[in-house]
């Protein structure tokens, strides 16, 4: 209703003055209305201004989680999906320090200069205890850097092995392919529990390893293989090997089975080696050594 | 951006005293000058005045957000007036006939603007023309010059009819244009 407003008269009346209370009235009042609320003095001119920091806030909450999140997912995948495309750095310490050795050896290249280690090995290693010759031979050099994958690699991965063995060694070639199957997962799975072989992780790997194998084996084999599965001790696990080994540790041994003149066992390896880590480069001098020439 | 007179109301009723604070700043001055202008008495204007503030104080909890903050104000100071004026065996209805011949407006140093006197006759016939209104046409009149009330607005505060209160209204400002020269 503006046309009631006449701007002389609104001016004439802003002439008399802009009285104010007195100022003991204002505190009386606002004493009064704060002891009604409580005493909250000046909180929603706080909440006010915490408002404006919440949008913001929260956005860069949001963002820093998203990058965060992306970026530990990047780096675990590998870890989880393919562990031999990259060890971990505990599984790769001693790489070096094998590769070291491998060329000091090849360097020296002659049959009969191999050091006395080696040849004690090889005696060993004929007398059936070869796993574990072949981890000590291994270990020596790097046993610093080293983690000691063996709690998982001989427990767990022992577990699944003797089902896996006794499928390799039928002559079925279905069950052959599966237990190749069933060794490369369970392989895998020790691999990655020697990589970290945290607590419960390991348990969790190890029932699947072991899990997976099972029905798979029992249920295919079980018109071919009727006998009870051999003991562990009796016949030495490729997945225990496997499990604790590198690649190159891994290829290295294929070495020796060869020099040893096992080639249908360093074929089975190689073959198992090929399998499990399909990506992998093998060097040419590497491969002279262990492919049957 | 600030928050709305309506917004701080119910922050206070539920109990944020920062929010009446700034409620009471924004406010204190227009009804100030609303119940001086009305009384025409300083002491009893501050004494109506915060009263007023004490019943809005005692009132928070029934504040409705429909209702916008300064009706809501300005209607209990109106029902506090309409109080003070029975207590004095006065109405608004009756203070609403034409008054102009009960009685001068009383001089005093509180309602005669040292610089209106001075300086500016105009002003003061102003002043004079203000205080000689009817009582419910000053109100009306303040309502809209002081809480910026629209014809509406002030029917609401005050109880009375749309038509009455731009009768008022209207009957104010042509009496005060009047007093100030402008026919």
């Amino acid at each position: 209703m503006t046309e009631e407003r006449d701007p002389k008269v609104s001016a004439a009346y802003r002439d008399l003055g802009a009285q104010e209370p007195p100022r003991a009235l204002d505190d009386a009042i606002l004493a009064a209305a704060r002891r009604a609320a409580g005493a909250r003095p000046s909180a929603l001119a706080a909440r006010a201004s915490r408002q404006r920091w919440y949008a913001p806030l929260a956005t860069a909450a949001v963002l820093v989680l998203a990058v965060a999140t992306t970026l530990n997912m990047r780096l675990e995948k590998p870890g989880i999906e393919s562990p031999a495309h990259q060890a971990p750095p505990s599984a790769q310490g001693p790489a070096p320090v094998v590769a070291e050795a491998r060329q000091k050896r090849e360097a020296e290249a002659k049959p009969d200069a191999v050091a006395d280690t080696r040849v004690k090995d090889a005696a060993k290693s004929q007398s059936g205890d070869e796993g574990k010759n072949v981890q000590r031979k291994f270990k020596e050099p790097s046993a610093p850097a080293a983690p000691e994958p063996k709690p998982f690699a001989t427990d767990r991965a022992a577990a699944a092995s003797p089902r896996a063995d006794e499928a390799l060694g039928a002559a079925s070639s279905v069950t052959g392919k599966l237990a190749g199957q069933a060794e490369e997962r369970g392989a895998r799975d020790a691999i990655a529990g020697a990589r970290a072989p945290q607590g419960a992780e390991v348990e969790a790997l190890a029932k699947r390893a072991e899990e997976d194998a099972r029905p798979q084996m029992q249920q295919r084999q079980a018109p071919v293989v009727q006998s009870p599965a051999p003991a562990p001790a009796a016949k030495p696990a490729l997945l225990e090997r496997a499990a604790a080994l590198t690649p190159e540790q891994e290829l290295e041994r294929i070495a020796d089975l060869r020099r040893q003149q096992r080639h249908d066992e360093a074929d089975r390896a190689l073959a198992e080696f090929r399998k499990r880590y399909p990506d992998y480069r093998i060097s040419e001098a590497t491969r002279e050594r262990v492919e049957r020439r | 951006m600030e928050a709305g007179d309506e917004q701080l109301m119910l922050a206070y009723r539920e109990g944020d005293a920062g929010a009446f604070e700034q409620l009471y700043k924004r406010h204190k001055g227009s009804l100030y000058r609303f119940v001086l202008r009305s009384v025409r008495d300083r002491a009893l204007a501050e004494e109506l005045y915060q009263e007023i503030w004490m019943r809005v104080i005692e009132a928070r909890g029934r504040y409705e957000a429909q209702a916008k903050f300064i009706t809501w104000l300005y209607t209990i100071a109106h029902n506090r007036l309409v109080d003070h004026w029975r207590k004095r065996g006065l109405s608004l209805v009756s203070l609403d006939q034409d008054e102009s011949g009960q009685a001068e407006p009383r001089a005093g140093s509180d309602y005669e603007p040292q610089r209106v006197l001075e300086a500016k006759q105009t002003l003061a016939r102003f002043t004079r023309a203000l205080e000689a209104l009817p009582a419910a046409q000053r109100e009306a009149f303040l309502l809209h010059e002081e809480a910026g009330m629209s014809v509406a607005e002030i029917a609401q505060a005050t109880g009375a009819g749309e038509e009455a209160a731009k009768s008022r209204l209207r009957y104010a400002t042509s009496r005060l244009k009047e007093a100030t020269g402008n026919d």
